[in-house]
């Protein structure tokens, strides 16, 4: 344990023992007052009560001695019921009933009774001729005053008390008869209830004799009245001693601790308890013993911040010191101890740096000796390696670069070997056109010899240049020489003997670590047979699809006209078969149509014109155009697109192609109640079509052939004859030829979809010859 | 009864020019039938009345339909008669031509009926009639 928090930890320990002590001093003492205290309040409370309840029982005794007395009651026994003074006498005797009810409101009753028990007058007429000869009114009250315990009264149905007395010849001591009253318990209850100075819990209640309560208790309320029975400790003291006693613990009838005394009140038999709970007499106790323990808890707090305050102002330093030793044990001689303190360990501190001195320059010394002598072992044994090292270099580079060399060589020679017997005419010029080198090709395209063509520029008048626009080669050396890039085009060249010929031309200038064109490469290759035998192939098409064209009018219109009855009325059947030419013409003319098509695609002389197109527009244009295919097989068709689709730049006529293709495939393959769906989004740089139906699909074998010339799949081909097997390589001509993409998913007999996508910023335009549908 | 209009048709195949020249007379009007475009030209100069339309074929055997138009639009009283062609090729470039000295309309031979093509001619019949009235 560090030293200050030993400080803290002992006088901490020390306080609370202290403290301890005191405050279990002060509660002992300060409990013993307090018992004392409610010792006296107890016996004094209950002497007062005692007296008040005597009192009271003496006061109402002597009310009814003095009735006793009375002698109109006397004069009233005395006379004979016969005389005419009997009712006379019999009102005075109710006149005075009446004033007595008048002057006590807790008197219920009052009545007399005659010597053979029988009640004479009462202030309740109902009563009158009673047999009184078992009442104590009666037996007890003609023996001299009387005080009846409280009772349950049948008559008047609540608790009740009653007093009685003699009628008496003053003289003689004659029995005229007995006064008897009938009082309610209120006042009593009331002397009883007046609030006592012995706090919340503190009460005072009679018992009778009977051990029984008289009087309400606070804890239980009115229903212990002459039902519960008391067998307390203090209760059964006070009927056994029948005394007045001073105050002492006992439990109560709830088994509550309590300090109780108990008076004996003779004139009734009753004991009256006076109490009060013991917890309630400590309770200043707890008071006091709260505060001490807030106080406590206080006083060890301040003691140990003071504590900790004091005690780190003497352990800081100390342990500075320390960890101050520690740095300088880790070899940091630089590290400085010393603190500006005054006393003792300042000193210390300050001594300690000056030790560490002396130590650090004692090691730099010996540190500087030792690094001298390392460096000099260090340099020799360097030179040493340098020299090896050198000789070994000297021998491997002179061995790598002879191995080098002659791989060099041979691949030189090898791709000299390539180039040289190579179809393509390969030329290798300088920055500024002069040939350096040409393969053999180069004379059997230009008919020029070898010797003829080293050191002339490439592409000269003077060699196979010369017959295109002077712009023509103007653009071609800005790209290559001013652009540094690489050229692709065709040129139209002439050979040594005069013909022409077309070349495709691809030049490409390399360039040197700076940037600087070192050298040309040009390779070329005669198109001139390819590019006619595409030419012819392409005419030939287009020239034999024309001439189509005029026998399917004739077929076209003379089925027509028959069919129209314009040659005279036709039977069913050979209108059937008319019809049937008709609709075969038809497909010749659509297949005729297609091919032409194809063939302007694939020779590359279709016009790309686009315009901002509204693709919504279009498809919807197409949809109208497809609405009587739809409706005639109960189809729904609906079009959804991106809420913020914008016009796109496409050719439209050629777009219109791909989406015609691709609905038209979707109603036909698909059976009848049959949905297609056209969906166009779109994404950061596409726009992207599809179109769904739920036909017929595509078998998974076809699935490599679907965009093939003359495709059709298996499955449908026996189901609609009609159909060419060329849309859908139109369609693929068409976005293929719109820098787009097509792909399609399906499922055989549920469906197939097909997307395609166009590019956001448009296609560009492209010059031609032809365009579709002509 | 009214006079039926005439309408100038010029074809070289036999057969179309036949079923044309039929179809024309179904449809009340009068054909005047010309397997060539000089005949058709021998015709304009000749005839007591001019026609109210030609149908011409663009691919002829001597002149073709594009030298004819040129020579019916250097006539003042020709210029006026409404042209539609029929033809089996609609390259750009034909079609241009054509549209750039007054035909009213390219058609595409085979692409449309017979029905279809004299509503069309029919159509700037009247067109004549009520630009007259």
């Amino acid at each position: 344990m560090k030293i200050n928090r030993s400080i803290i930890f002992t006088f901490t320990v020390l306080f609370a023992l202290f403290i301890s002590i005191i405050g279990a001093y002060v509660n002992f003492e300060s409990r013993k007052a307090l018992i004392n205290d409610a010792d006296n309040l107890v016996k004094v409370t209950s002497e007062i009560k005692t007296q008040h309840v005597e009192s009271y029982l003496e006061s109402q005794k002597e009310l009814v001695v003095m009735l006793g007395a009375a002698s109109i009651f006397r004069d009233y026994l005395k006379e004979s019921t016969s005389t005419v003074n009997y009712p006379v006498l019999k009102q005075k005797v109710v006149d005075r009933f009446e004033r007595t009810l008048s002057g006590d409101k807790n008197i219920n009753e009052v009545f007399i009774m005659k010597p053979n028990a029988l009640v004479a007058v009462s202030s309740d007429p109902k009563h009158e001729g009673v047999d009184k000869s078992n009442d104590f009114f009666f037996t007890k009250g003609k023996l001299g005053p009387y005080l009846k315990d409280i009772y349950f009264s049948e008559v008047s149905k609540q608790r009740s008390w009653g007093l009685a007395a003699p009628i008496a010849d003053e003289k003689t001591g004659e029995l005229y008869g007995v006064v008897a009253l009938r009082l309610n318990t209120d006042s009593l209850y009331k002397i009883l209830q007046i609030k006592s100075s012995i706090g919340e819990t503190g009460e005072e209640f009679l018992v009778n004799k009977n051990r029984t309560f008289i009087t309400p208790s606070r804890f239980l309320g009115d229903s212990v009245i002459l039902s519960k029975s008391i067998n307390t400790e203090n209760v059964t003291e006070c009927f056994n001693k029948k005394d007045n006693s001073s105050a002492a613990d006992h439990l109560d009838y709830r088994n509550v601790a309590t300090i109780g005394a108990h008076s004996y009140i003779p004139e009734m038999e009753w004991c009256l308890i006076t109490k009060f709970d013991k917890s309630e007499v400590y309770k200043p106790v707890y008071k006091v013993n709260a505060v001490f323990a807030i106080s406590t808890i206080v006083g060890i707090l301040l003691f140990i911040l003071t504590g900790s305050l004091i005690s780190n102002s003497i352990t800081k330093p100390i342990e500075e010191l320390q960890k101050g030793v520690e740095i300088i044990q880790k070899g940091n001689l630089e590290y400085k101890v010393g603190t500006n303190l005054k006393n003792e360990i300042g000193q210390l501190s300050r001594q300690f740096d000056v030790m560490t001195q002396s130590i650090k320059q004692s090691r730099t010394e010996i540190d500087k000796k030792v690094e001298e002598q390392t460096k000099e072992i260090v340099e020799k044994s360097t030179d040493l390696q340098k020299q090896q090292t050198a000789i070994l270099n000297i021998l491997d580079d002179a061995e790598k670069e002879k191995t080098r060399s002659e791989q060099l060589a041979a691949d030189l020679q090898k791709f000299k070997l390539a180039v040289d017997s190579t179809e393509e005419h390969v030329v290798i010029t300088d920055s500024n056109g002069i040939i350096l080198y040409a393969n053999s090709a180069v004379t059997k395209i230009t008919g020029f010899e070898h010797s003829e063509i080293m050191g002339k520029k490439a592409g000269s008048r003077e060699l196979w240049g010369g017959l295109m626009e002077t712009t023509v080669y103007e653009n071609f050396w800005q790209t290559i020489k001013t652009h540094k890039q690489s050229f692709t085009g065709e040129f139209k060249n002439k050979r040594k003997d005069g013909e022409n010929y077309i070349a495709e031309a691809n030049v490409t200038p390399i360039l040197s670590d700076s940037g600087e064109v070192l050298f040309f490469v040009g390779i070329e290759r005669n198109v001139t047979k390819a590019k006619e035998v595409d030419r012819m192939k392409t005419e030939f098409i287009s020239l034999a699809s024309h001439q189509l064209r005029t026998p399917l009018s004739a077929m076209k219109w003379f089925s027509e006209m028959l069919l129209n009855g314009d040659a005279g009325p036709l039977s069913t059947e050979q209108k059937e078969y008319v019809n049937n030419i008709y609709i075969s013409n038809e497909r010749m003319v659509a297949l005729v149509n297609s091919l032409l098509n194809i063939s302007r695609i694939e020779s590359g002389r279709i016009i790309i014109d686009p315009e901002p197109t509204d693709l919504r527009l279009l498809v919807d244009d197409v949809i109208k155009e497809l609405k009587n295919k739809i409706d005639e097989k109960h189809q729904t068709a609906i079009l959804s697109t991106h809420p913020d689709l914008s016009k796109v730049n496409i050719d439209p006529k050629l777009i219109r192609e791909v989406y015609k293709n691709l609905l038209t495939n979707a109603i036909k393959y698909t059976p009848d109640k049959g949905d297609i769906t056209i969906f166009i989004s779109k994404n950061e740089d596409q726009v992207i079509s599809q179109v769904s139906d739920t036909g017929y699909g595509i078998p998974a074998k076809d699935k490599d052939r679907v965009f093939q010339k003359f495709y059709r799949g298996e499955n449908v081909v026996k189901m609609e004859t009609d159909g060419t097997g060329l849309g859908l390589y139109l369609v693929k001509s068409i976005v293929d030829s719109s820098k787009g993409k097509i792909w399609f998913e399906s499922s055989e007999n549920k469906g197939t979809t097909f997307w395609f996508t166009l590019p956001l910023k448009g296609v560009e335009a492209k010059e031609g010859e032809v365009r579709l549908n002509s | 009864m009214t006079k039926l209009k005439s309408v100038m048709v010029i074809e070289d195949e036999t057969l179309l020019l036949q079923a044309i020249s039929k179809k024309l007379e179904l449809s009340d009007l009068n054909p005047i039938s010309c397997s060539g475009a000089e005949q058709a030209l021998d015709y304009l100069a000749s005839l007591p009345e001019l026609p109210s339309a030609i149908w011409l074929d663009y691919h002829l055997k001597e002149m073709d339909g594009l030298s004819f138009m040129q020579k019916l639009k250097a006539n003042p009283t020709w210029a006026t008669i409404p042209v539609v062609v029929v033809s089996n090729s609609a390259s750009q470039d034909k079609v241009h031509n054509m549209l750039a000295l007054g035909a009213k309309k390219y058609l595409l031979k085979a692409e449309y009926r017979l029905d279809d093509i004299i509503d069309t001619i029919k159509g700037f019949l009247s067109e004549e009639v009520t630009s007259i009235a």
